[in-house]
């Protein structure tokens, strides 16, 4: 057994023991063995799976699931000159990242609603609303990186990993079934968008965010402008999910203007190409 | 007599004209408050020569914004303080610096309600799963290549730029 499986497990466990105080070697509906012994090898395996192993393309599989639902609640809005406009945008920023395991895909979102999200795997909308908003390049590459950001540091679906191990522990899970385990992970991460992230990891992807439009060419100051249009919209049924799932514009404007060093400060010009945005709107 | 009545008339309502125009003007200056002390600088980095000190409260009027940096009058002093350190007065604020830093105004800016509800976890949670429109993603995404052209035809200059590290206290603000 590895020492990381070990203590994956571990966590694990100790996560679900509040609930079960009163039963405490009661694990429920963890397969067992033929004659009802615990099938240790069999729940270590489980787990394994959970952790690690074909991880990106357990990644893609959810994104792609969560991205579905989110379609079926909004449309992709076909628009083909502002679809191709969004992807190169979004791709060129993805060149800026790390990570290259990921088939990145850009989409607008057919809905009033002012928001940006990112799924696991490499899908990443910005809502109609939003789009509509922007008044350069400058500002939809700030958008976007903030999502890329989020992608490339596997925020959403480290989170979406946790919640499933916690899942089988508490046997809500069979993990065995690959079809049912990613419709779980699908499920996670569609109520992690009503939910929102942690704080720290959206001041994380701001910060990030900033730094890969900078790279690609972009007005570094770009995600300020967006936040101080944010900022003038009353709160409302459009704004609700993004104000309930992010920290105020006022919050993020300030943690990042902080956080900016001189090479950002230096970044903080419009690019050239901020005004391509005008004939794809 | 009538004339020189509505002469008088005509010159009270043209100075009212005049002085709305000018208060209207005054008043794309958004109020402010320092949040944190320390010097105004002459310009918009750290590395330009101060031009004066605000303390912690003051009331500061915003000219404009460029980058990370405000340019804001306090009495008789003007000078450059970074965003970080001043927090924006009022509710729509924040529309007239961004109207400010792009040279548009007004109706950009202002978002209509749908008038429904937005977009949130309820329709979620009912949504039939649409995965026609996931696999057409493939069709319109970009690849690599075009990517390249598009930058190179936008002029964009790529930069070497480190990722920002997370801040050691993040309430210490400067």
């Amino acid at each position: 057994m590895k020492p990381g499986v070990a203590s994956v497990f571990a966590v694990c466990l100790a996560a679900t023991a509040p609930a079960q105080a009163q039963f405490p070697l009661d694990l429920g509906g963890v397969k067992s063995g033929k004659n009802g012994q615990l099938d240790l090898g069999g729940i270590i395996g489980q787990v394994k799976d959970l952790a690690g192993g074909q991880s990106a393309d357990d990644e893609a599989r959810s994104g792609d699931a969560i991205a579905a639902t989110v379609f079926g609640a909004a449309p992709p809005w076909r628009k083909p000159a502002a679809e191709s406009y969004v992807n190169l945008v979004g791709r060129n920023l993805a060149r800026q990242v790390e990570r290259k395991d990921v088939r990145w895909r850009f989409a607008i979102l057919d809905t009033p609603s002012i928001n940006a999200m990112a799924f696991p795997g490499g899908i990443v909308v910005i809502t109609r609303g939003l789009y509509a908003l922007l008044g350069s390049e400058d500002e939809l590459a700030a958008v976007l990186a903030h999502e890329i950001a989020h992608v490339n540091r596997r925020h959403q679906w480290k989170v979406i990993q946790q919640q499933k191990l916690v899942a089988l522990a508490g046997n809500a899970v069979a993990s065995s079934d690959a079809g049912r385990s990613a419709q779980v992970a699908a499920d996670l991460g569609t109520k992690l968008i009503a939910r929102g992230l942690d704080k720290s990891a959206e001041f994380e992807a701001d910060r990030d965010g900033v730094v890969i439009a900078a790279r690609a060419g972009y007005d570094s100051s770009g995600l300020i402008a967006v936040m101080e249009r944010l900022k003038s919209l009353k709160t409302g049924a459009d704004t609700a999910l993004l104000f309930s799932t992010h920290p105020s514009p006022e919050a993020r404007i300030a943690a990042l203007t902080a956080a900016a060093t001189p090479e950002i400060e230096a970044a903080a010009t419009p690019s050239a190409a901020g005004s391509r945005i005008r004939t794809a709107q | 007599m009538h004339l020189a009545r509505s002469v008088r008339a005509a010159a009270i309502v043209a100075a009212i004209a005049i002085s709305s125009l000018l208060s209207a003007r005054t008043a794309m200056a958004s109020p402010a408050h320092v949040r944190v002390a320390g010097p105004l600088q002459a310009g918009p980095a750290a590395n330009t020569p101060a031009a004066g000190r605000v303390e912690a409260g003051a009331a500061v009027d915003i000219v404009q914004r460029k980058g990370f940096w405000a340019q804001v009058r306090s009495g008789a002093a003007t000078g450059w303080l970074k965003l970080s350190r001043l927090s924006v007065d009022g509710g729509g604020a924040g529309n007239e610096i961004a109207a400010l830093a792009s040279g548009r105004t007004g109706s950009n800016n202002v978002v209509s309600a749908s008038g429904g509800r937005g977009l949130d976890a309820a329709d979620f949670a009912r949504a039939k799963p649409d995965a026609a429109s996931v696999a057409a993603l493939s069709r319109t995404a970009a690849g690599e290549a075009a990517a390249a052209q598009f930058a190179k035809s936008g002029h964009l200059q790529t930069r070497h730029v480190a990722y920002i590290r997370e801040p050691k206290s993040s309430g210490s603000q400067r």
